[in-house]
């Protein structure tokens, strides 16, 4: 435990660092933010910044390193991943589940039959309906959910939940009761989306910094928590969004987001008509289709050789 | 209520998926010039992070082969447009002439002009790398995505092959066909000449020259055997130096001595490995050192070592300096270091052979001695005793000469050898091989004889360690002794003589040198020597059980005589020296008449030594015994006018006892001749004669008178007591002549050879016996092979001799032969 002990305390010291800028010996600035940042931190985990250092033109001279074109809050994450060797996001702090869905395979019929009297109607369109339903209010009244549903609170934080149709009868009812109140503001896209579902873009955009500046850790690190957020996230204009990031921001050469992507959307492709979000999406991001068309050609192939599905090309 | 699960947030502006296209060419502008920046050492004022970012979007929008394409010209283009022409300026023209013709240029010309050449081409070189590096640092996302995914060279490797292709490998000038490689390899090779003159050049700026073109290949795979530097200039280097040094050694072969070819070759040596570390490169160190040892060494080390100044003169002169510069030459080139082997065992053999000659020369040199056995006169005789002296002065000469070679050849192989153990094996076999020469059949007596004189008299007033060195040197020889049956036989004789006389200065130092054979030679060949040392302490034993036994029988007579035995164990003793010069066989050898006194003496010892061990017989061995006797000489007038008697005690021999007691009984004015002499006492003639010389010959031991008084003794010589003795001493010793160990007799010689002979043959029949009854049935060449290996230790069997010892026990049916084998086969008879 001595070893653990002492680790921490190194976490620590690294953190505060970079918190209160001690021996800071370089800048980074973006958009008027402001890093104070050690070269040695720097240059041994990146040989960007050690060709910075080493080509003695401007940052050299003045001592700061000013990226113009990044998104301050991306790079936040990337120096403090230089730091602590992890970045976290606002909600990595938040419990329970951050949405809600009913697992409808569980679901059964006489409930089924009960949605579809009280809502008024047939049975793919109570589907789709609840579908929305959940996927808009659940993440931004889980507190309330939670309440009406304690089990809730034993699912780990960053997961979908989904409970079967007995189970899920009092959530669906508090969701009518919460969507007959907002009715009036509940245009889908205009919504603001809740933080969470804003993850995956987050992740892809780091993904995509740590190639520029060559942090193959973070990449790494990044890559596996863009899949995570990716399983949380069901479609929606977040989700376009994060792929759109995913397929533009590395080169085509890189597949390891584009590939799990594909793999999401063939997983999901059931709900492929329900939503236009998701089939704009394939339209628009070059490459997306290609992929998912790939990914599925590599199971058939894997089953035909009798063996597990190749993600890899070949 | 909406608060605290993340905070909502404003987004920038996304930009378009398909939009964002970059603008090569305009990119592309700002990038090169900022390479051309880079290239004037004006980097400072560019952002490093702008012109990244640049590539990299390039990269990103699938353009970087078109980057990597324009970088490939522009820096094409810089090379050939402003780095050749700077080299160019550089190229003064007697630089370009003396590639051809040397003579019109002074060497330090050449040195300058060569010097500027090379700071001009390290110049652009460095800066090159300088630049390229810093191109390749902005360049490298392409590097790591663009050629890593396109399996392209990264685009400093590729700017190193422009370098070698656009400079090194362009013309001299537009109107030369000559490249810029071949002059570097040329003023390099050129500067190297004048360090090889002893001129001082710049060690630093050829490295870094060299460097260069190991950092260079000769093809595009960058693979390790095409280095520019293996490829072009190391193969110019080494037959460039393969020419200078053959030409350097014939030069020398002509002009110096061996000993400074040397000196100069082992510099030479050096000099080409230093240059490797300082100037090229460590790699090229073995292959030159190769070129400088096949050309100074390989083809001339025989000439060399055969030189007048060669080996042997170095040998001669104890130039030990200069035998370790020539090993060390021989031992490059050939790890049996044969020639320097050849030529110290042929000085070796030389020198040994001189010594066995002047060993030879001084022993006969003394008028040529008439043989023993001819009855010669006295006169023959006494120059023939002075012969064996100098005999046995050349016989410790000749050890001494040898251990003198030896401790030469031990301090060259020592300081000049290295202590090689090839040459030391070579020492040893051209020692053994003089030291046993066929020509010279002495060693092993000698060194005996060696020994013997230390044992009696040269280790007096020495100090242990000085002993031990003594010691040392003898078994040293003894070593190299092949017939250690010869030696034992001789070693036994002398043995014999110091125990029994009491000659050795110290019996410690005795049984340490028996201690010393043993480590050396093994207890089989110490053992009868052991045994005489046993019969020594239980003699002494013997004597004073003896004298207690005497004591115990009743009182003191005054009269009585005391007596000190030695019982000597017939098979161990050497008896053919304790009876004398072979003139008589034992047995039929005459019992000496003892004095009453004495024979009582002795048949007491008899009887008590009878009653402890029953069943053995006494030989008395009155030849080798020792007498002191109490002499009391009548009174003569003193210097002050007074009387007196003087008393003496003299030792003699015991033959020399029995005489003297004979003139007890005889009134004072009478005589007795020597006939009369022998009759009474029955002593040998030979030996009464010599006796009878020391008695009344000899000026300080004058017992006896002689008439008439001469050297000579004959049967008609009457001898009286001698009244008016003068003694200086109370205490004399009557020495007989040629009592003491010398050189044998020509004579002497082939019956100790004989002798040996004769054991010889017992000794190999016994190894053929003992041999076929383990065997059963053998080839004759075969047991012939085991038999001189089983007797390797103790000499050296004739095939003759074995054949005859063979055919010997097949007539006695110990052995027989097979009839019908396909090779000469024998069978054991049990």
């Amino acid at each position: 435990m001595g070893r653990k002990r002492n680790f921490d305390e190194f976490m620590r010291s690294m953190k505060s660092l970079l918190e209160n800028g001690e021996h800071s010996d370089f800048k980074i600035t973006c958009r008027g933010k402001t890093w104070n940042v050690h070269k040695p931190i720097l240059c041994s985990q990146s040989a960007y910044f050690e060709a910075v250092v080493r080509f003695g033109g401007m940052e050299t001279s003045t001592g700061v390193l000013d990226l113009p074109e990044e998104d301050p809050e991306i790079l936040g994450y990337m120096i403090q991943f230089l730091y602590n060797s992890d970045y976290e996001l606002p909600s990595d702090k938040d419990s329970g589940p951050w949405w809600v869905r009913p697992d409808w395979r569980k679901a059964r019929k006489s409930d089924m039959l009960m949605w579809c009297t009280g809502l008024q109607l047939d049975e793919p369109e109570v589907k789709r309906h609840i579908d929305n339903l959940c996927w808009i209010f659940s993440p931004r009244f889980m507190t309330q959910l939670m309440e009406a549903h304690p089990r809730l609170k034993e699912v780990p934080r960053s997961k979908v939940s989904t409970v079967d149709g007995a189970t899920f009868q009092p959530v669906l009812d508090l969701l009518t009761k919460l969507f007959s109140a907002n009715k009036n503001d509940i245009y889908i896209l205009d919504y603001p989306p809740a933080a969470n579902s804003h993850n995956a873009w987050i992740h892809a955009h780091l993904y995509a910094i740590a190639d520029r500046y060559d942090l193959p850790t973070l990449k790494e690190t990044a890559a596996g928590r863009f899949e995570k957020s990716l399983k949380s996230m069901f479609s929606g204009i977040e989700f376009h969004e994060a792929v759109g990031v995913a397929f533009t921001t590395t080169p085509d050469t890189d597949t390891t987001l584009r590939q799990m992507v594909a793999k999401h959307i063939y997983e999901e492709k059931s709900i492929y008509g329900w939503y236009s979000q998701l089939d704009a999406c394939m339209g628009e991001v070059p490459g997306l289709a290609h992929h998912v068309c790939k990914y599925e050609w590599s199971l058939m192939k894997g089953r035909k050789m009798g063996g597990k599905p190749a993600l890899q090309d070949e | 209520m909406i608060a605290g699960r993340g905070r909502q947030r404003i987004r920038p502006p996304r930009r378009g998926l398909h939009g964002d296209e970059v603008d090569f060419e305009n990119t592309w502008v700002t990038i090169e010039a900022a390479f051309r920046e880079i290239h004037t050492k004006n980097a400072s004022r560019l952002s490093y992070e702008e012109l990244y970012r640049h590539a990299y979007r390039i990269v990103l929008k699938k353009k970087g082969e078109q980057l990597y394409k324009n970088v490939h010209d522009f820096e094409k283009g810089w090379l050939s447009r402003e780095v050749r022409g700077d080299i160019q300026q550089l190229l003064s023209p007697n630089l370009l002439a003396h590639a051809q013709s040397v003579a019109s240029t002074t060497a330090n010309e050449r040195r300058v002009s060569g010097e500027k050449f090379l700071k001009g081409l390290k110049q652009a070189w460095g800066d090159h790398q300088v630049c390229m590096s810093m191109l390749a640092d902005v360049l490298m996302y392409m590097d790591r995505v663009y050629c890593q995914d396109h399996r392209r060279p990264s685009i400093y490797t590729t700017a190193m092959v422009l370098f070698r292709d656009e400079i090194l490998k362009s013309p001299l000038s537009a109107t030369e066909e000559r490249i810029i490689l071949g002059l570097l390899n040329h003023v390099i090779l050129e500067q190297i000449q004048m360090e090889r003159d002893g001129d001082v050049i710049d060690k630093h700026l050829i490295k870094s020259c060299v460097h260069m073109l190991d950092g260079l290949h000769a093809d595009d795979l960058e693979s390790e055997d095409q280095r520019l530097y293996h490829v072009s200039f190391e193969k110019e280097y080494l037959d460039t130096s393969r020419d200078f040094y053959r030409a350097e050694s014939e030069l020398m072969l002509r002009e110096s001595d061996a000993g400074a070819y040397c000196k100069r070759a082992k510099k030479r040596i050096h000099e080409e490995e230093d240059r490797c570390r300082a100037t090229l490169m460590e790699s090229t160190s073995s292959k030159i050192r190769e070129v400088v040892e096949a050309e100074l060494i390989q083809g001339r080390i025989r000439e060399l070592v055969e030189m007048d100044s060669g080996v042997h003169f170095m040998i001669d002169n104890d130039r030990l300096e200069e035998l370790n510069l020539i090993y060390d030459l021989n031992a490059r080139v050939d790890e049996r270091k044969s020639e320097v082997t050849r030529s110290i065992q042929k000085r070796i053999m030389e020198l040994g052979t001189e010594i066995n000659n002047e060993a030879l020369a001084a022993s006969q040199a003394p008028a040529p001695a008439p043989p023993l056995n001819t009855d010669g006169g006295d006169k023959s005789k006494q120059a023939q005793e002075k012969n064996v002296n100098l005999q046995t002065v050349a016989a410790i000469k000749w050890v001494e000469d040898v251990l003198g070679l030896k401790d030469k050849f031990d301090r060259i192989w020592r300081q000049s050898f290295e202590s090689d153990s090839l040459l030391d094996t070579a020492m040893f076999n051209s020692f053994r091989d003089f030291i046993n020469s066929t020509a010279f059949p002495r060693s092993s007596e000698n060194i005996s004889l060696f020994i013997d004189e230390n044992m009696k008299k040269g280790i007096k007033g020495k100090t242990e360690m000085e002993i031990d060195q003594v010691l040392d040197k003898a078994i040293t020889l003894i070593k190299y002794v092949q017939d250690k049956d010869l030696f034992e036989r001789y070693y036994k004789k002398h043995l014999c003589r110091r125990l029994i006389m009491n000659k050795s200065v110290s019996n410690e130092v005795e049984k340490q040198m028996i201690e010393k054979m043993k480590q050396e030679l093994g207890p089989s060949f110490t053992s009868k020597l052991d045994a005489m040392f046993k019969d020594m302490s239980i003699s002494a034993d013997l004597t004073s059980g003896y004298k207690r036994h005497v004591e115990g029988l009743g009182d003191r007579d005054p009269k009585r005589i005391d007596l000190s035995i030695s019982v000597l164990t017939k098979m161990t003793w050497p008896m053919e020296s304790i009876n004398g010069s072979g003139e008589s066989q034992e047995g039929n050898r005459p019992k000496c008449n003892f004095p009453p006194a004495v024979e009582k003496v002795r048949r007491g010892f008899e009887q008590y030594y009878a009653e402890k061990h029953s069943g053995r017989e006494l030989t008395w061995l009155p030849n080798m015994g020792t007498a002191d006797i109490k002499a009391v000489f009548p009174k003569v007038p003193q210097k002050d006018g007074t009387f007196k008697e003087r008393r003496h005690e003299l030792n003699v021999s015991t033959y020399a006892m029995v005489v003297l007691l004979l003139f007890n009984e005889l009134p004072a004015d009478e005589c007795l001749t020597f006939e009369e002499i022998q009759a009474q006492t029955n002593i040998p003639k030979n030996d009464l004669v010599r006796n009878l010389q020391s008695l009344a010959v000899a000026p300080r031991t004058r017992v006896l008178l002689k008439e008439p008084m001469s050297k000579e003794v004959k049967p008609t010589d009457k001898f009286y007591f001698n009244e008016g003795f003068k003694g200086n001493f109370v205490k004399i010793k009557v020495g007989v002549v040629s009592s003491g160990n010398k050189v044998e007799s020509d004579q002497q010689r082939k019956e100790t050879e004989k002798k040996n002979d004769d054991e010889r043959n017992f000794v190999i029949e016994a190894a053929v016996v003992r041999i076929m009854k383990q065997r059963k049935e053998l080839p004759h060449q075969k047991l012939v092979l085991e038999t001189i290996s089983q007797l390797a230790s103790q000499f050296k069997p004739e095939v003759t001799m074995i054949k005859k010892r063979i055919e010997s026990l097949i007539e006695r049916e110990y052995l027989e032969r097979i009839e019908g084998a396909a090779v000469d086969s024998y069978r054991y008879l049990a």
